[in-house]
C-alpha cells in the first residue's frame, strides 16, 4: 500500500569531512503531489540536505521515502524513484550527445536501446528540447541546458523531483520558461531556490533553512508575507507576492 | 568560447566528406593510415598516390585551408629539424630514409586532421563504439572530450577575468599568476569531478556504461570504403611486387 507521506526527513544530522557541520537537525515531510520550497541564504545546507534525498549521502537512517529509510531501498529503485536535478547543469551532462545523455538513466534502468531511445525524445519533446538530441551538451546555451538537464532526469520517471536552483543563471525569459515547465510537471517536488518569486508561483509550502536547520514551515503565502522572518534568514519578500 | 576552436570547429560543414558516416570514415582513415605506413622506403614516390588522394579529400570537404596547414604545423619543427639533419649527413640513405619518415608522419597526420575536422566528437566515439573499441576506453574518451571542453571553458573565463584587471607586469609575477591559475584550475576541476560522478550515481550508474545501439550505415557508403581499400591495395601492391 502507498503511504501518502512520500517522504520524511527526521532530525538528519551531516557533517562534511571538511568539519563544516552542514545539517544540525533538520525535520520536514512531503505528501504526494506536494510542492515545497527549501529557501534560505547561501551555505544554509539547502544543497547539502538535497543529496541525502536521493541517497548519495547517507547513513544515519534520516530519511525515509514511502516509509522505507533510503539505506533500506534498492538503490536503483530509489534513483528512479527521486530523481535530482544539480543545481549546475554542466555537472548533470556528460556524455557525447544530448540523446545519449538524456537515455543514461534509462538504460541503467535495464530499458532496452530501443525503449530507452523512445523514451528519451519523447522526454525532450516535452520539455520543448526535441531539435537538440544530436547536439553536445556542453555547446548548449544556459536555457537549453537546464532543460536537457532536466530531461535527464524526468526520462528516469520519478515520482519525487528534487531540483537545486532551477532557475539560478538564466535571463527573465529562460528563467520564466522553466518555471512554466516545472509548473506544467505533475509530480510532487522540491525546489531548493532563494527566488522568492518562483517560490511564489510553483510552491504549496515552503520551508525557511539558515545554519543547517529548518526555522520555520508553512503555506506559501503565510511564509513571504512574513518579511520580518525572510529578513532575519537573508532573504527578501518578493516585491508583487 | 574557446572549446568550440578547440573541438568541432569545423565540422558543422556540409560537404561530402563531412556527410560520410563517421563509421565508414573511421575505417577509411586506418586503412589509409596502414596503406602509408607501409609503402617501402625505396618507393617514395608511391606516398604521392596518398598525398593526391588525401588533398583531393581536403578539397572536397570545404575545410579551410588555413585551418588544416594550421593543425598541420604542429609537426613543422620536426620536420624542418629532420630535413636539416638529413641534408647533413654524408649517408646516401638519409635522405629517401627522412622523406620515407616525414612523408609518412605528415599524411598520417592530414589524415587524421581531416577525420576530426569532419566529423564531431561525438561522432567518432559513437563509431568507435561500433567498430568493437572497449566501452570503458570510449567513455573515457568522451569524459576526457567534455571535460577538456569545459575547463577549456573555464580557463578561458578565468584568463579573461585576469586581464580584466590589468596586464601583470614582471615575468616572476606572470610565472606565478600562471601557477596560481593553473592550481585552482586543477581545484576546480577536481571539484566538478566529483560532482559529475554524483550526477553519474544519481542516475543509476554502477559502474558500466550504457550505450544505446546505432542505425545501420547505408550500403552506398561502404563504397567509399571499398573505394579506398581498392587504391591502398594498388599502391601496396606497385610497392611490395617490384
Ligand atoms: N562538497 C563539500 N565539501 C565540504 N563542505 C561542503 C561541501 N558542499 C558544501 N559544503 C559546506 O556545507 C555548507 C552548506 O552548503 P550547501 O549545502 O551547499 O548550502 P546551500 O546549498 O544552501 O547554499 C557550507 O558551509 C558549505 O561550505
Ligand atoms: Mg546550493
Amino acid at each position: 500500500m502507498s503511504d501518502p507521506v512520500l517522504l520524511e526527513v527526521a532530525d538528519l544530522r551531516f557533517g562534511w569531512p571538511s568539519g563544516e557541520e552542514a545539517l544540525r537537525g533538520v525535520s520536514l515531510a512531503l505528501a504526494e503531489g506536494e510542492t515545497l520550497a527549501l529557501i534560505g541564504r547561501n551555505g544554509a545546507g539547502k544543497s547539502t540536505l538535497l543529496l541525502h534525498l536521493n541517497g548519495i549521502l547517507h547513513g544515519t537512517r534520516a530519511v525515509r521515502v514511502r516509509g522505507t529509510p533510503v539505506e533500506d531501498w534498492p538503490a536503483d529503485e530509489l534513483r528512479a524513484t527521486v530523481g535530482l536535478v544539480f543545481e549546475d547543469p554542466r555537472d548533470q551532462l556528460f556524455m557525447p550527445t544530448v540523446l545519449e545523455d538524456v537515455s543514461f538513466g534509462p538504460l541503467n534502468l535495464g530499458l532496452r536501446s530501443e525503449q530507452a531511445r523512445e523514451r528519451a525524445l519523447s522526454v525532450l519533446a516535452g520539455v520543448g528540447a526535441e531539435g537538440l538530441a544530436d547536439r553536445a551538451p556542453h555547446h548548449l546555451s544556459a536555457g537549453q541546458m537546464r532543460r536537457v538537464a532536466l530531461a535527464t532526469v524526468l526520462a528516469m520517471e520519478p515520482e519525487l523531483l528534487v531540483i537545486d536552483e532551477p532557475v539560478m543563471a538564466l535571463d527573465p525569459e529562460g528563467r520564466e520558461a522553466i518555471i512554466a515547465l516545472l509548473a506544467s510537471l505533475p509530480q510532487a517536488k522540491i525546489i531548493a531556490t532563494h527566488d522568492l518569486a518562483l517560490v511564489g508561483e510553483l510552491c504549496d509550502t515552503v520551508a525557511v533553512m539558515d545554519a543547517g536547520r529548518i526555522h520555520a514551515t508553512g503555506p506559501v503565502g503565510e511564509i513571504l508575507r512574513d518579511g520580518g522572518l525572510l529578513r532575519a534568514h537573508g532573504l527578501r519578500a518578493p516585491r508583487n507576492g | 568560447m574557446l572549446s568550440h576552436d578547440l573541438m568541432d570547429a569545423w565540422t558543422h560543414l556540409h560537404s561530402p566528406v563531412h556527410r560520410l558516416d563517421a563509421r565508414v570514415k573511421l575505417v577509411c582513415a586506418v586503412v589509409v593510415v596502414l596503406g602509408i605506413v607501409m609503402v617501402p622506403v625505396a618507393h617514395n614516390d608511391l606516398l604521392l598516390a596518398y598525398a593526391t588522394l588525401l588533398v583531393a579529400a581536403s578539397s572536397l570537404s570545404m575545410l579551410p585551408a588555413r585551418w588544416i596547414l594550421g593543425r598541420l604545423a604542429i609537426v613543422a619543427p620536426f620536420l624542418l629539424l629532420g630535413t636539416v639533419a638529413a641534408v647533413l649527413l654524408p649517408s646516401p640513405e638519409a635522405l629517401p630514409l627522412w622523406v620515407s619518415l616525414g612523408g609518412k608522419c605528415l599524411l598520417s597526420l592530414l589524415t587524421a586532421v581531416l577525420l576530426a575536422g569532419t566529423t564531431t566528437s561525438a561522432e567518432l566515439l559513437r563509431g568507435a563504439q561500433a567498430l568493437h573499441i572497449p566501452r570503458t576506453l570510449i567513455a573515457l574518451s568522451g569524459f576526457a572530450i567534455t571535460y577538456i571542453a569545459v575547463l577549456a571553458d573555464e580557463a578561458g573565463r578565468m584568463i579573461t577575468a585576469m586581464r580584466s584587471r590589468g596586464r601583470v607586469r614582471g615575468t616572476v609575477r606572470r610565472l606565478r599568476v600562471g601557477g596560481s591559475l593553473i592550481a585552482s584550475l586543477m581545484a576546480r576541476a577536481a571539484e566538478r569531478a566529483e560532482r559529475i560522478a554524483l550526477a553519474m550515481v544519481s542516475r543509476g550508474y554502477r559502474g558500466t556504461m550504457p550505450m544505446l545501439a546505432q542505425e545501420r550505415v547505408p550500403a552506398a557508403q561502404w563504397a567509399v570504403v571499398v573505394a579506398i581499400a581498392a587504391i591502398a591495395g594498388a599502391v601496396a601492391w606497385a610497392g611490395w611486387s617490384a
